[in-house]
């Protein structure tokens, strides 16, 4: 598969704030990929990098093999994009907006319009400087999908939506999918992140920390298990790669490695359960291992 | 509703305490700079007689009423007090009438055992609460500065008043407007109207005693500002027009809560309409979007342009008889422009037509700028989304600059050319016209500055271009008044715009001012394409 996006060695500073130090992110063609990573992390400073709207400081970086910061209009034209923070023309009613908006790239689909716009349950009719967060929101989304691109950038797309909208946008995302675009989708929301991407980037600090299908990186975490028993803790404790062992009334609670599975499971059969619930790590999870050891050491000095 | 009262007066105590100590502070600051400035007779002499042959001074300051130093300083000052006591009441009154309504506060309030009214009228009361501050500070400021006890009094009163006034009006606007900033913009519109009505009956108004003094023509009758200025402080002093604005706050205001308790809660006479659901064909790409957006901005720059127009056509007789019969003013008013040797007539319309030069750069300035204020203002992120490019957006932004110049100057030149013709001089239609777009060079030059600016250290573009232009206006407009050095005066773009009509008109000028902004502006998108985009 080509790769859409490709940087490699991203680097940004802004005077002496290094936001982006040697930031690696691979997109192929055809794939949702998630871009996650906590507050200031770099997320949109990446971003606006890829639409030329900020030139990298060192590094390299193509948008359709194109560069984005020398060949920002070209590019354009098949992309796509959701700002973190979406400000209006307080003069202009949203209708207005998502007309200009979706011009810049040859004007809207009026069909495809319409739908959104009742999909999203948009009043259109409003002038920007009433719009609250989430409306606003709507006319960067409805804009974004109402002409058909090839590449869909999009930053923290669902914040301020309720989950009804947020059910809409997803369809969107399954529909653009369906059709062959590529989308980048950063985020906090990590249930949204699981349920629509293909592939994963976590960046921390400006820096890419982990890359790959949910499923990779799934095992680098711990599954949780639930289990209903009498049988006291020590059989557990005593196998390596389980963690947290804990009583809770008449659970046993712990967290497994993937490689610990094996001899979990040999060791459940063994005792004897009267019930089991096993949860896959979420993304939270992942993020907690990432960044949580970070949290300690701050809390700690 | 002392209740309410107070607590309407807590929440804003900050804000009025700093608008009531602001127009405090201007009060004696004037008044000191005035005593210092113009300590002796024949200096206040040539100040007010320089002032009666000028009715643009006349528009913008009011009009003269003798030599003592509390007259001149009222004639000075007056004005502009009034005219922020006005904005603070404006402000005042929407803020707790339409504006707690829109945020609900109305709605807490109205369930309690309280009146509909009862909140309206302790804005009234807070209203003229702070207007009676607003009178006590101006009456101790002058009085602090020397200046005689009934006189103070007077202008604080009247000061006060005009406030006064503005709370009825506002009060009123606040129920016909269903939005607050509807509301605000209406009755501040009403106090611009209020100003301008001043401005033009002041500016016809008739000279006697040799030019000391200046009787307001009728249209100054017509406005609260126009009634604070006549009650003639230090001069021909007169309380009779306070009642005018006492009468207008007790009339509007009755109206106001008689409204109040007719109609339902968050209704109004006119609504926010809702707009287009869709764009209509102007508003396609960005070119499309800058002039929408500047759009209604430019007619008002155009109006004030016809304005100004209409001054220079419509007084210029009448300017050039009362100058006629003073040589020394005659001399004055040749300092305004230096060097000329043109005819009087000519000199008054080249005078008027540089005011209208520096409106058609305030006109541009504000097109360009706009580039600036969708940067910082995280727009054009969405704009540049699409496919345009950051020299696309500062091009647009530049020809609508250079359209909202040519607007301008248009109203202005034809006007004053219409108004000569019904004045009787046909043959200076034309050269009306010229002497407008004369101005336009000087407007580029500032217009592609602030271009530069923008490419360079974007975050200063709005600061350093209005900042820019009100030197360049000072030093162009008043360096010959206040004998400034030659070079120090030649710094300013407006300095370079010769005197048309006259005898003998140097264009090399212009073509320097056109080329020099062509170049800057060429460069400032070179460079603008090569930055980062700055929140
Ligand atoms: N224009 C700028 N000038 C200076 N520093 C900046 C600028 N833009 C971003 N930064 C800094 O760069 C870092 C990364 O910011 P960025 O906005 O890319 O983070 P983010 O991952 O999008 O965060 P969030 O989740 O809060 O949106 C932050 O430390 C931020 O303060
Ligand atoms: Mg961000």
């Amino acid at each position: 598969m080509k790769a859409t996006i490709e940087a490699s060695g991203l680097a940004k500073n802004f005077g002496r704030v290094r936001a982006l130090d040697g930031l690696e992110l691979s997109v192929a063609e055809g794939e949702v990929h998630g871009f996650l990573g906590p507050n200031g992390a770099g997320k949109s400073t990446t971003l606006r990098i890829l639409l030329g709207l900020i030139k990298a400081t060192s590094g390299g970086v193509t948008v359709f093999g194109l560069d984005p910061w020398a060949d920002a209009v070209r590019a354009h034209r098949d992309i796509a994009y959701v700002p973190g923070d979406v400000n209006l023309w307080p003069s202009l009613t949203g209708g207005e907006a998502i007309d200009l908006l979706t011009s810049l790239r040859g004007g809207a689909d009026p069909a495809l319009r319409a739908r959104l716009i009742r999909d999203f349950d948009f009043d259109p009719r409003k002038k920007g400087r009433s719009y609250s967060k989430g409306n606003r929101q709507k006319v960067a989304l409805i804009a974004a999908f109402a002409r058909p691109a090839r590449l869909y950038v999009l930053d923290e797309p669902t914040s301020g939506l309720d989950p009804v909208m947020e059910a809409a946008f997803r369809g969107e995302i399954d529909r653009v999918k369906a059709q062959g675009a590529t989308v980048l989708l950063s985020s906090h929301i990590l249930s949204e992140v699981e349920e629509l991407c293909d592939r994963v980037t976590i960046i921390r600090a400006g820096k890419t920390v982990e890359t790959g299908t949910l499923t990779e990186l799934r095992h680098l975490t711990r599954t949780s298990f639930r289990v209903t028993t009498l049988t006291d803790a020590a059989a557990m404790t005593a196998i390596a790669g389980v963690h947290d062992v804990r009583r809770e009334a008449d659970h046993l609670v712990f967290d497994a490695d993937t490689d610990a599975l094996r001899p979990v499971l040999q060791e459940l059969a063994a005792i004897g359960v009267a019930g089991l619930t096993v949860s896959p790590p979420s993304l939270e999870e992942l993020f907690l291992r990432h960044y949580g050891d970070e949290r300690a050491r701050e809390v700690a000095n | 509703m002392v209740r309410l009262l107070r607590a309407q007066a807590r929440r804003d105590r900050w804000q009025l305490a700093s608008w009531i100590l602001g127009i405090g502070v201007l009060a004696i600051g004037s008044a000191a700079a005035v005593v210092q400035e113009f300590g002796d007779t024949t200096q206040r002499a040539a100040l007010l007689m320089l002032a009666s042959g000028n009715p643009a001074l006349l528009a913008v300051r009011g009009t003269p009423d003798g030599l003592s130093t509390g007259s001149v300083i009222f004639f000075e000052i007056f004005t502009f007090l009034a005219v922020l006591a006005a904005l603070m009441s404006t402000f005042l009154t929407v803020r707790h009438s339409r504006g707690d309504e829109e945020q609900g506060r109305t709605e807490l309030v109205g369930g309690t055992p309280v009146s509909r009214s009862t909140a309206l009228g302790a804005t009234l009361g807070l209203g003229a609460l702070a207007n009676l501050a607003v009178a006590i500070v101006v009456t101790a400021g002058f009085a602090a500065t020397g200046l005689p006890l009934g006189g103070s009094v007077l202008t604080g009163l009247a000061t006060g008043g005009t406030g006064l006034a503005f709370c009825g009006i506002a009060a009123v606007a606040a129920q016909v407007c269903r939005t607050s900033r509807a509301a605000n913009s209406l009755a501040g519109a009403l106090v611009g109207l209020a100003f301008v009505l001043r401005a033009f009956g002041d500016a016809t108004g008739t000279v006697s005693e040799g030019g000391l003094r200046v009787t307001s023509a009728w249209p100054s009758w017509l406005s609260p500002v126009g009634w604070g200025q006549q009650v003639h402080a230090f001069g021909h002093e007169s309380a009779a027009p306070l009642l005018l604005q006492l009468a207008l706050f007790v009339v509007a205001g009755a109206v106001a809560l008689a409204s109040v308790r007719r109609r339902d809660l968050g209704a109004g006479l006119v609504g926010d309409r809702s707009g287009r659901a869709t764009a209509g064909p102007a508003l396609t790409g960005t070119l499309g979007l800058a002039w929408r957006l500047q759009f209604s901005a430019v007619i008002g720059w155009a109006a004030g342009g016809a304005l100004l127009g209409l001054f220079a056509g419509g007084l210029a007789d009448a300017a050039v008889k009362a100058v006629q019969e003073d040589q020394a003013l005659a001399a004055t008013v040749r300092g305004l422009l230096s060097g000329s040797t043109s005819s009087l007539l000519d000199t008054f319309v080249a005078a008027i037509m540089a005011f209208l030069g520096v409106l058609a750069a305030g006109a541009a300035l504000q097109a360009v700028l706009r580039v600036r204020i969708e940067e910082a203002e995280g727009r054009a992120e969405l704009l540049l989304s699409g496919a345009v490019s950051k020299a696309r957006l500062l091009v647009d932004c530049l020809a609508v600059a250079v359209v909202s110049i040519i607007v301008v100057l248009l109203a202005g030149g034809v006007v004053a050319g219409l108004a000569f013709v019904g004045a009787g001089h046909p043959d200076r239609f034309g050269s009306s016209v010229v002497a407008a777009f004369v101005q336009l060079p000087a407007a580029l030059v500032f217009v592609s500055v602030a271009a530069l600016v923008f490419a360079l250290l974007p975050r200063l573009t709005i600061g350093l271009g209005w900042g820019l232009l009100a030197v360049g206006f000072v030093l162009g407009q008043f360096g010959g008044v206040f004998k400034l050095p030659e070079w120090l005066r030649n710094l300013s773009p407006f300095s370079h715009t010769p005197i048309v009509p006259g005898d003998s008109v140097d264009l090399a000028p212009l073509a320097a001012m056109v080329v020099l902004s062509i170049v800057l502006a060429a460069a400032s998108v070179l460079l603008a394409r090569r930055r980062d985009l700055v929140a």
